[in-house]
């Protein structure tokens, strides 16, 4: 750790030049210093304090059917194995034996009883309970094996979404996705089961840090009309002109950093009235959802982002996590959503335009990851690490005579337009409450 | 949505199909090293199907998993494809301007027959550096391609191509290039 762990307790985080990590934000002013973006010392603990103190998108409930499936995955730098249990119930349990941590799940996905480290033969089931110890006998005469399960994580799922955390004092997920759930609900809830994984995640690293794509995905729509400027020419449609396409809703959760935005291009579900009535949402859901003002991008804190619109060339559901893979470096780990009950035909168009639109060939997203490459590049040195990112674009925290003389039906933080960075702030607010917090 | 796996299994074409298909390859490579796209895009059937499948990590029992059969990296038909090359050449393609600079090796070409008597199966290895800017270190992709041409008036074009990488987590910034 290159971070004073004795000054972290007691004044918040420094860095190991003694620079505190507050004069990398001015709270006034709005601006953040680029040193936030590629500070190894930083990267350290992040690691610690945001991705094990927060509820981490870790898979799909699609990808977990039947008692014994299993999918390994990762929480920040932690390899874990997310695994429906003999019992049914799904846990995430670290990659790591009790003995001298051996990577115990050896295949990214399967259906097994058992996992075994191949080191010296300790044996745990499919929920992380150490069952048999190789000679046992010879080596510890008889081991506590309660003791020595595998380290085990809380497990909670909304929507479809399994999300983990190894912090015991973390809000409950339904708290911790708060007035956020309104908007999550509107893609993922009022349909249960609606929606599975096409397949395995799409996986491929970007030379930027994750939280390029956490916190653009969170709300920036302004970067819309430059970066993906070739993408709106070539499909001949609004967004690269700022037009309707592009103007909307933002929205956040104070509390816990989530953002998105609402645009009228969401998703048409095509529901009839009847299946509205049924589907549980609220009259304000229900009349964003029959005019396609829906959530069509998103950011649960800390790195899990969504996209679900019908504006890039074809209908795109993705739900995906920025992984650290050093101060530099992320990995994208991307999920096709397919409707479940659709028939192969639709399945395949949604695959095809979600995969032709965001992905790593994605003709919208290699821009992003480009951009975000090269500003990597562009703060490297002295003077560029001095570099203070603005976040001064800022609308009314309310969205007033919306429609008919009425406010934005929506809760939490809204904002009017699409250069508002005050979603991207909020992300960055929470950030560094996690970062300071004591811990 | 399951692709056809068939691999030739021996170079079961003529001398004359199997040196027409090497040399379709070889054309196909020089014309996307020079960022001749428009050009690569006449080598191409109009009912492509052009597939990356995603890898995963599998033990030997469960290997023909590690091959995904629904979701790719790329997943285009010839329209699809048709629009990248229009896109990548605007000016604000930020992805491919300035282009990269990209060395395709393609080897071990292996050739059948089809039932299908205007087709071939080729089945080819390719090693792509691509170099951007001014980083000494080159993004890298291996694979193998598993195509199918066919014979037109036009000479050989490309009627499906399936591109085995061998990476789980590709090593690139972006696939803003064609394989």
């Amino acid at each position: 750790m290159t971070i004073g762990q004795d000054l972290d307790r007691t004044l918040g985080a420094y860095l190991a030049d003694g620079t505190a990590l507050e004069d990398l934000i001015d709270r006034e002013g709005r601006t953040l210093g680029a040193r936030l973006m590629n500070d190894p010392g930083i990267h350290e603990l992040e690691m610690r304090k945001v991705f094990t103190k927060n509820w981490v998108f870790v898979a799909h409930e699609s990808e977990l059917l039947s008692a014994g499936d299993f999918v390994a995955r990762y929480i920040g730098l932690d390899p874990v194995i997310v695994a429906r249990g003999d019992d049914s119930k799904i846990r995430v349990l670290l990659n790591s034996c009790s003995h001298r941590g051996g990577r115990v799940c050896r295949s990214d996905s399967g259906n097994t009883s058992d996992f075994r480290c191949p080191y010296h033969g300790w044996i745990y089931d499919n929920a992380g309970n150490l069952t048999a110890v190789a000679f046992e006998r010879e080596a510890y005469g008889s081991l506590d094996k309660e003791r020595y399960g595998l380290r085990t994580a809380r497990v909670a799922t909304y929507g479809g979404l399994v999300f983990a955390t190894f912090d015991a004092e973390l809000p409950s997920l339904e708290e911790y996705l708060g007035d956020f759930k309104f908007y999550l609900d509107m893609n993922l809830r009022f349909l249960d089961g609606y929606w599975e994984v096409a397949g395995p995640p799409q996986r491929w690293v970007v030379d930027a840090n994750w939280k390029f794509g956490a916190e653009q995905f969170a709300g920036d729509g302004y970067h819309v009309p430059s970066t993906h400027r070739s993408a709106a020419e070539v499909m001949g449609n609004s967004a690269g002109d700022g037009g309707r396409g592009n103007w909307g809703v933002n929205f956040n959760e104070p509390r816990y950093g989530h953002g998105g935005r609402c645009l009228g291009v969401g998703l048409a579900y095509g529901l009839s009235p009847e299946q509205l009535a049924e589907s549980g949402l609220s009259p304000a859901q229900q009349d964003l959802l029959a005019t396609r003002m829906l959530p069509v991008v998103g950011t649960v804190f800390p790195n899990c982002s969504f996209l679900f619109n019908d504006v890039l060339g074809g209908p795109v559901a993705t739900i995906r996590t920025w992984n650290p893979r050093g101060p530099e470096k992320m990995e994208v780990m991307s999920w096709v959503l397919v409707a479940r009950d659709a028939p192969e035909e639709v399945k395949e168009e949604r695959i095809q335009s979600t995969t032709w639109a965001f992905s790593a060939s994605g003709y919208a997203e290699g821009d992003d990851a480009e951009v975000w490459a090269q500003v990597q590049r562009s703060i490297k040195g002295p003077m560029g690490r001095e570099q203070r990112f603005t976040y001064l674009s800022t609308t009314p925290h309310s969205v007033k005579d919306w429609r008919d003389g009425q406010d934005f039906p929506g809760p939490g933080e809204v904002h009017l337009g699409f250069t508002t960075e005050d979603n991207q702030w909020n992300w960055w607010l929470r950030w560094f409450e996690c970062m300071n917090r004591l811990g | 949505m399951i692709r056809d796996h068939d691999v030739p299994k021996s170079s079961g074409v003529s001398a004359a199909d199997f040196v027409a298909a090497t040399q379709f390859l070889t054309h196909e490579a020089e014309l996307l090293d020079n960022n001749l796209l428009d050009e690569w895009l006449e080598c191409l059937a109009h009912d492509l199907r052009y597939f990356m499948p995603v890898r995963t990590t599998m033990l030997r029992a469960q290997l023909t998993d590690s091959v995904s059969k629904t979701v790719g990296h790329f997943d285009d038909d010839y329209a699809a494809i048709a629009l990248r090359v229009k896109r990548i050449q605007l000016p604000s393609a930020w992805s491919e301007d300035p282009p990269s600079r990209t060395r395709r090796f393609v080897t071990n070409v292996r050739a059948s027959n089809r039932d299908a008597a205007d087709e071939i199966a080729v089945a080819s290895y390719l090693l792509l550096l691509r170099s951007r800017w001014d980083n000494p270190n080159y993004e890298i992709i291996s694979a193998e391609r598993r195509d199918v041409l066919r014979r037109t008036d036009r000479g050989l074009q490309l009627a499906s191509r399936e591109i085995i990488g061998d990476q789980v987590t590709l090593g690139t910034t972006n696939l803003s290039i064609f394989l």
